[in-house]
């Protein structure tokens, strides 16, 4: 152990003298953080876009996870963030909508070998990436092993490491394992990270480019013990960092917290980012990220209308936060010529969808959710988010982006109805097979159809959709009483709680996997969690889970199997047939289990200032490219 | 002054030449006279009378005068409320006010908003006064620990950040379909009518306190003591009708608070369901489209404010009816008739 520490000192000290070979044969000699890197010369046209500039944002309020942190940020704006800006990963995606699902190299020099049984995995490292201020050192494989000990210390919170543990041989959340502590992660040298699986899992590679995953300086990162406490000390490894960055003091852990936090990262009121010194764009491509800019400034602005405002009038050049712009927005933009194109869409990889409780009643019986699907209102509801602009009905589970664009709305909806209103006569039909209609007359009229808990969001647009799904309900008997709260999903995760029905889930893919990170993981029977689940309906629950969380068993559908005939495919490499399994899952869960409502697929909609001269949506963390955005300063207010 | 000394004296001198004729008026036609020629409480009570009638027969005007009923949606086909962007049109022949959000009619919705905050308002107001008064009277009258006991918890209360408590009550009361309190709070109308009248009623009791202590040394108290009277019998027939004028005067203008509050708490999300129409929910859902919908914030406002002001003139009314000797208009025309002394 300490001969490792010895190697990784001697490491750092080498590592020290590259740096300052490599800052004096890159720096101009511009200074002052103003970027060694990249085009920074003043504004000018670089192949039709310009370069240079501040890109300045304003938000209504960025949800940390983990107040910055990366191991535990857990949302697609910071994953948008750290991937375009600060952390450099493994593998990571091009960062655009065209090819923003598909893997490119990034710390690695190449994808990684894998062996023969598919249980291990080795990547090598690309030479000359550096941590920026105040590391300012080559990054090793134990900083990338390190990235897995945070996930692996249970005090840090790390938001996804279920998708790790169990997978990494030896991974388990609780101490900090130190370094070698993990099996199933080998640093036999300094540019070479191999790590060994329980069993084979061809997802693998999305998971090293989770951005809790890329590296982190021990040195920093590892002086905060708890959650949120790294999020302003965050060293980067990307184009660009905080500003401010380069004032830290990295000597010890004392002198690290007393120069920070960093100036330029508030979570509560600004991130300001500018070019990383320490970084080469000669390890990365610009097709990858391009960073035309010189800064990108975020601020607080807690008036979302005024925001617009100011984006329209050029003041600043973009929005992120809550959602999509208000309805009034994107009337005014969609109607004025002008504005038209400053109105920029993404297609999210999401589904919002209504949830049903198979254990509770009177949604434990199959015919009553089919008929709620049959009755649901889509496109009122549609209408209700704001119109056709806010996306498309959806119809199954799976956005058809994850599965190559099918199938479509069109194509598979297996409780058709005329522009999506509702059938219902079909509706009623359904019901009337249910034990809980018991006249047959097509309307659920037991008292368990009275009174029944429906969950939802207090905010906007599901407040406005409420009105929609109560009178679809009614319409075949089911009479809800509806609870919107704050906290929505902590009351939907907690099973005990036995919430019946509830719209205000929606799910985004977490790396874009067709099937794993949708169908194959929010319906395992397996993955329930008494709290922080995320299989609300309860699909595959069994008797020893139910004690475990406090509820009475009911006989529920399990796809268990399913999931894992699956992942057999999808060992086999056939991306083809794994697809087509993955979809049939998917509609077999529509038409058999029925634990959804899904409703809307939704679009990410903004709008830009008058002087972007390029926009990009980043289709992995669905937000803003960060990285390939530009702005014509000349043009700026 | 002398002047004013020789008008007052020659009005005291009547009563004893038409001693018959005032003497035939009982305190209810004293009131009555007095409150009748007060305009602006009459039109406060006319309005507060109309309002009722609109709230009683909410159901009847939805489906004969507008056809409409509070949770109709008209959201999309032609007849929809609502344009390509999810917004709402405002007011036409079909719809007076306009829609809501969600394409509902407007009208309706806040004619059934005046049940709700009549309800809560009045239920609440009732259940304070009555807590109120029962303490209240038992703090005055006995005196002791009861009323050391009972002001404690009565400046306990009123110490309690009154929207914070009232918000943690509500949310919390919420959660469940059985409510809280084992049952007997209800989430919607039941818990905002025990939150409101749980932070109530304090006010209720120091009142009806202060006066009791007052009361209770009075001479005929005394005198009903001497005669055999049991503290029930003094408590219920000499002091409680000696407190109806105070009580009524203070139940009339927490009335409108009351309102207020209950519309702020469905402001905050709080409180009522979006299928029990609210004032408060309705102002909340209109303000983030308040540029390009004012008749879905200007209806429901109006009638808000309307409301309260009715409640305000009507318990200012009745204050100055109820209690000549406190009433303000009283002390204004004494005021003016010393400024006119002098000339």
């Amino acid at each position: 152990m300490t001969k490792r520490r010895y190697l990784s000192i001697t490491a750092v000290v080498l590592a020290l003298a590259l740096v300052a070979a490599a800052c004096g044969d890159d720096d101009d000699g511009d200074g002052d953080g103003g970027g060694a890197t990249g085009p920074t010369e003043t504004t000018g046209e670089d192949g039709g876009v310009t370069t240079g500039g501040t890109y300045r944002i304003e938000t209504d309020g960025i949800a940390y996870t983990s107040g910055g942190d990366p191991t535990g940020e857990y949302l697609g704006l910071s994953f948008g963030i750290f991937t375009n800006l600060l952390q450099r990963t493994l593998l990571t995606y091009y960062h655009d909508t065209e090819r923003g699902n598909e893997l490119v190299t990034d710390l690695a020099t190449d994808f990684p070998e894998v062996s023969e049984d598919g249980l291990d995995y080795t990547f090598h490292l690309k030479d000359g990436i550096m941590f920026g201020p105040p590391v300012n050192r080559e990054i090793t494989s134990a900083d990338v092993e390190f990235a897995f000990r945070r996930m692996a210390t249970e005090s840090l919170v790390a938001q996804y490491a279920f998708y790790y543990e169990g997978v990494i041989e030896g991974l388990e959340v609780g101490e900090d394992p130190g370094p070698g502590g993990i099996p199933g992660i080998e640093t036999p040298d300094e540019k070479t990270v191999v790590f060994h699986l329980t069993r084979p899992t061809p997802e693998f590679p999305f998971l090293v480019s989770m951005p809790a995953t890329g590296p982190m300086p021990e040195e920093v990162a590892g002086c905060f013990a708890e959650a949120g406490e790294y999020g302003r000390y965050v060293v980067s490894s990307g184009p660009y960092m905080y500003e401010g960055s380069d004032a830290l003091d990295a000597s010890d852990c004392d002198a690290l917290t007393a120069s920070g936090p960093i100036s330029g990262f508030d979570p509560e009121d600004h991130s300001y980012f500018e070019r990383n010194t320490a970084y080469d764009p000669a390890t990365d491509s610009p097709e990858v990220r391009a960073n035309y800019v010189d800064r990108i400034t975020i601020d607080l602005n807690t008036n979302l209308a005024d925001i617009f405002d100011r984006i329209e009038r050029g003041d600043i050049d973009g929005h992120v936060g809550s959602g999509n712009p208000p309805a009034d927005v994107l009337q005014r933009y969609s109607t004025d010529p002008e504005l038209e194109d400053r109105l920029v869409f993404g297609q999210d990889d999401r589904t919002w969808y209504i949830t049903m409780n198979l254990t509770t009643p009177p949604f434990d019986d199959v015919h009553v959710r089919r008929a709620v699907n049959f009755v649901m209102d889509k496109a009122s509801i549609l209408q209700a988010w704001g119109g056709p602009i806010n996306g498309r009905v959806a119809t199954h589970i799976q956005p058809p982006a994850l599965t190559g664009g099918h199938p479509t709305e069109e194509e598979y909806d297996p409780y058709p109805s005329p522009d999506w209103a509702g059938d219902v006569d079909a509706a009623m039909a359904e019901m009337a097979e249910s034990a809980y209609d018991t006249d047959g007359d097509g309307l659920c009229d037991a008292p368990e159809c009275k009174g029944v808990v429906m969950v939802n969001r207090n905010s906007s647009p599901w407040t406005e959709a409420e009105p929609v799904v109560v009178d679809s309900l009614a319409q075949i008997g089911i009479e809800v009483d509806v609870r919107e709260a704050e906290d929505h999903y902590t009351i939907i995760q907690t099973v005990s709680n036995e919430t019946p029905i509830a719209m205000n889930p929606g799910w985004g893919k977490d790396f874009p996997d067709p099937g794993l990170s949708f169908v194959g993981f929010l319906h395992d029977g397996r993955g329930i969690a008494c709290e922080g689940n995320f299989n609300y309906s309860l699909v595959g629950l069994t008797q020893e889970k139910a004690d475990e969380c406090g509820i009475d068993f009911v006989e529920v559908p399990s796809v268990d199997a399913d999931i894992d005939n699956c992942k057999e495919v999808a060992l086999e490499g056939d991306l083809e047939a794994t697809t087509q399994c993955w979809i049939a899952l998917d509609q077999k869960l529509m038409e058999e289990v029925v634990p959804w409502v899904p409703y809307l697929w939704p679009n990410v909609i903004t709008t830009i200032g008058p002087a972007v001269t390029a926009w990009e949506f980043d289709q992995f963390a669905g937000t803003t490219a960060f990285s390939k955005v530009a702005v014509d300063a000349s043009a700026q207010a | 002054m002398a002047q004013v000394q020789a008008e007052t004296s020659l009005e005291g001198a009547q009563p004893s030449l038409e001693l018959e004729r005032v003497v035939g008026r009982s305190p209810g036609q004293l009131f009555w006279e007095r409150f009748r020629s007060d305009r602006v409480a009459i039109a406060g009570l006319v309005f507060i009378a109309f309002l009722v009638i609109v709230a009683l027969a909410a159901p009847l005007i939805s489906r004969y005068i507008v056809g409409h009923g509070p949770n109709e949606l008209f959201n999309r086909g032609e007849e929809s409320m609502l344009n390509d962007f999810g917004l709402p049109l405002g007011p036409n022949g079909d719809f007076w006010f306009g829609a809501d959000r969600a394409g509902r009619d407007l009208f309706v919705r806040v004619v059934y908003g005046a049940r709700t905050s009549l309800v809560i308002a009045v239920g609440a107001t009732l259940i304070a006064v009555t807590i109120g008064v029962v303490l209240g009277m038992t703090a005055g009258f006995f005196r002791g620990w009861a009323d050391t006991a009972i002001s404690r918890s009565i400046d306990v209360m009123l110490s309690m950040p009154l929207l914070l408590f009232a918000i943690g009550i509500v949310s919390t009361c919420s959660r469940a379909r059985e409510g809280c309190l084992f049952g007997v709070v209800k989430p919607g109308v039941p818990v905002v009518i025990f939150v409101i009248a749980l932070f109530s009623w304090p006010y209720v009791a120091r009142l009806v306190r202060g006066q009791t202590l007052s009361i209770r040394e009075r001479d005929f108290i005394e005198a009903s003591r001497t005669l055999g009277a049991n503290n029930a019998s003094i408590m219920f027939r000499e002091v409680l009708p000696n407190l109806v004028a105070p009580i009524i005067v203070y139940a009339t203008l927490i009335i409108p608070t009351n309102i207020i509050f209950a519309a702020s708490l469905s402001f905050l999300g709080l409180g009522v369901s979006d299928q029990q129409p609210d004032w408060g929910r309705l102002i909340a859902q209109a303000a983030p489209i308040f540029e390009i919908a004012w008749w879905a914030m200007f209806f429901p406002g109006l009638l808000l404010f309307l409301t309260t002001l009715a409640f305000n003139l009507v318990g200012d009314g009745l204050r100055d009816a109820l209690d000549p000797r406190a009433s303000t208009k009283r002390v204004r025309r004494t005021a003016a008739a010393e400024v006119a002394e002098p000339a």
